[in-house]
């Protein structure tokens, strides 16, 4: 079975350039930080479920700009969670968020009406929060929280 | 500081207590004095009366009136508030409250009024719920109880009766005026001795719904410490705003049950909250959350508390309706989780083994302690908010996400898989998400959990008021 390293490159590799991508990746990355959730000690699981809301919040707010993207995209996971490497799982999940927040920068660069430009600022934010969280130190993560 | 019916009453009995003192030692300056402490000490037992038909409405009054066996207590203060009625007269607004207050006895009206308005902003004007601590008053006991300390705050305030009268004779009114205001009002006193005397925990005819004395005075505990409906977010102290902001996002999950926004993502955020508040309440009291079986036996029920949650926003994730989420609700839960993460760590000092080594901040375990019983009420609520959304299912999940065992037998489902549209969510994902707030709607610590008990705390009849409730709520 594929490690979440490897499944993460294959996503990364394929996923492109538009709302289908980012859409793809980041649900991937939220469905696997809510998965790394429930096998990482609590300490880790607080601040990840910080992380996992704001991925869910930016996956959201791709759907109201484009609400035929669950319906299109493929909703891709990186598979059950391995305990046994948090760090590895960690890694794994910055770098679909990463891909995501490249593709999103990529798309800034279209042609956009106000509301889609709108949309891509926020989830950028989000995005930026996540991946913070995500690298954060177990326990003493300064999440989300670039909304203030 | 935002006022509770406890703390207005409490200032209420000791403006009153500052009057009788006041009277009782020294004359007054003028004329014009003793007549301003006649009109408020009118105004004072105007008050009364008129607080007792907030705790009892003309409704519960006529029942009262009407029933074979009705609750001494009630029947009691009835008779005094009608002849309170009978002294003071039945003009309105009382003359009293014409001017501001000087005396403490207006002070004391005042509060008492509102207290009385504070009660108010519970209800609609057709009397329906506004909030998850309507129905307290709803309770005999509870009722009583709160009528009881009315007429302790009567019979305090005719003690001052002679005094006064003595007080205003002797600043030259005349008699004739004097007495007309203060006729003697023992008999008033006797109706609030009555009231008083008589045991509230006591029904005075065997009922089933009768419950302890503890249960009462829990009531009362509860009726004191209610605040506003919407109180404003006070954040001069990061406690009482979190306290504050808990109290709304209660408020909101409550409010839900009527006006449910069709969405996830505020029963998503409200999952996040409940792992949030178990986990670093666990941490506040010296949980090792850093390895996973190093968890203290007496925090081990907030730890798994705070899983269950992780598991609900887990499975909630993968569900999807139309609606945005409520807004307040999330802004409550990202200032509630900033503040947690600066008074109650996750990584407390705490010596390996022996739980925190610095001393617990009481204060703050009291606010975390209500959030803990303010989730398990939002579980409950949450629970039927999901319920409670119409057909046709509006809770869809992605046709990639189901397994080959759930499209087995449903060809919209293979549908849905292969071509990888929306599919309704199954009902085992539904039925996996009751079955957690089940569990979530107990308090942790509560004795005799129903966690493991055969059906896991549905109180279906529970659940049927609750709703009728909120729709009451919604249709005024």
């Amino acid at each position: 079975m594929a490690t979440w390293d490897e499944t993460a490159k294959v996503l990364v590799e394929h996923a492109d350039a538009d709302w289908e991508g980012i859409w793809t990746l980041t649900y991937a990355a939220g469905r696997a930080t809510d998965d790394l959730c429930v096998v990482v000690p609590m300490a880790d699981a607080v601040e990840l479920t910080y992380a996992a809301m704001d991925l869910c919040q930016a996956r959201e707010e791709l759907e109201w700009v484009r609400p035929d993207l669950p319906a299109r995209c493929p909703a891709v996971t990186v598979g059950p969670p391995d305990p046994v490497d948090a760090d590895v799982a960690r890694d794994a999940i910055a770098r679909l968020i990463t891909a995501a927040l490249a593709r999103t920068e990529a798309l800034l660069s279209c042609d956009l009406d106000l509301a889609e430009l709108a949309c891509l600022t926020r989830i950028t934010t989000q995005l930026h929060s996540a991946r913070r969280t995500v690298h954060g130190t177990a326990g003493r993560a300064t999440t989300n929280r670039g909304r203030s | 500081v935002n006022a509770t019916y406890g703390g207005l009453l409490a200032a209420a009995a000791d403006a009153v207590a500052d009057a009788n003192l006041a009277v009782g030692r020294r004359r007054f300056d003028s004329q014009l004095d003793a007549a301003q402490a006649l009109v408020d000490y009118h105004g004072l037992l105007d008050a009364l009366a008129g607080h007792t038909w907030v705790l009892l409405t003309p409704e519960q009054a006529a029942g009262v009136r009407a029933s074979q066996g009705p609750h001494r207590v009630e029947v009691a203060a009835i008779a005094m508030a009608e002849t309170i009625g009978k002294v003071t007269g039945s003009g309105h607004p009382h003359p009293a409250l014409h001017t501001e207050p000087v005396t403490s006895w207006a002070r004391a009206a005042r509060c008492l009024r509102a207290a009385g308005d504070l009660l108010a902003t519970h209800h609609n004007p057709g009397h329906g719920p506004r909030s998850p601590d309507a129905d307290i008053l709803d309770d005999p006991d509870v009722r009583a109880g709160a009528l009881t300390r009315l007429a302790h705050l009567t019979v305090t305030l005719l003690d001052a009766e002679d005094t006064l009268a003595l007080r205003t004779l002797q600043t030259g009114l005349h008699p004739a005026t004097v007495r007309r205001a203060l006729p003697g009002l023992t008999h008033i006193a006797d109706l609030a001795c009555t009231t008083t005397s008589l045991d509230t925990a006591e029904p005075a005819a065997p009922r089933d719904a009768a419950g302890p004395a503890s249960d009462a005075a829990t009531g009362l505990a509860r009726l004191d410490n209610l605040g506003l409906v919407t109180p404003p977010i006070r954040t001069d102290h990061p406690i009482t705003e979190l306290t504050d902001r808990y109290t709304r996002v209660r408020l909101h999950a409550w409010q839900l049950l009527e006006n449910p926004d069709y969405s996830m993502t505020t029963l998503r955020d409200l999952a996040v909250l409940g792992v949030a508040t178990h986990a670093h309440t666990a941490a506040l009291h010296g949980a090792d959350l850093t390895h996973p079986d190093a968890t203290n036996r007496q925090l081990k029920p907030l730890l798994d508390r705070a899983r269950a949650w992780q598991e609900l926003h887990h499975t909630l994730t993968s569900l999807i309706t139309a609606g945005p989420g409520d807004v307040v609700v999330r802004e409550d839960l990202i200032a509630i989780t900033r503040i947690l993460q600066t008074l109650a760590p996750i990584t407390t000092a705490t010596t390996s083994g022996r739980g925190r080594t610095a001393p617990l901040d009481r204060p703050l375990a009291e606010a975390l302690n209500g959030a803990v019983a303010t989730m398990t009420d939002i579980a409950g609520w949450s629970s039927l908010t999901l319920d409670r959304l119409p057909p046709p299912p509006p809770v869809h999940v992605p046709g990639r996400v189901l397994t080959g065992e759930q499209v087995t037998d449903r060809p919209d489902l293979a549908t849905a898989r292969l071509t990888g549209h929306l599919a309704p969510a199954p009902d085992e994902n539904r039925r996996a998400v009751t079955a957690t707030y089940q569990t979530l709607r107990t308090h942790p610590f509560q004795p005799n959990s129903p966690a493991h008990a055969p059906d896991p705390g549905i109180d279906h009849a529970a659940d049927a008021r609750v709703i009728t409730r909120a729709a009451q709520s919604g249709a005024r």
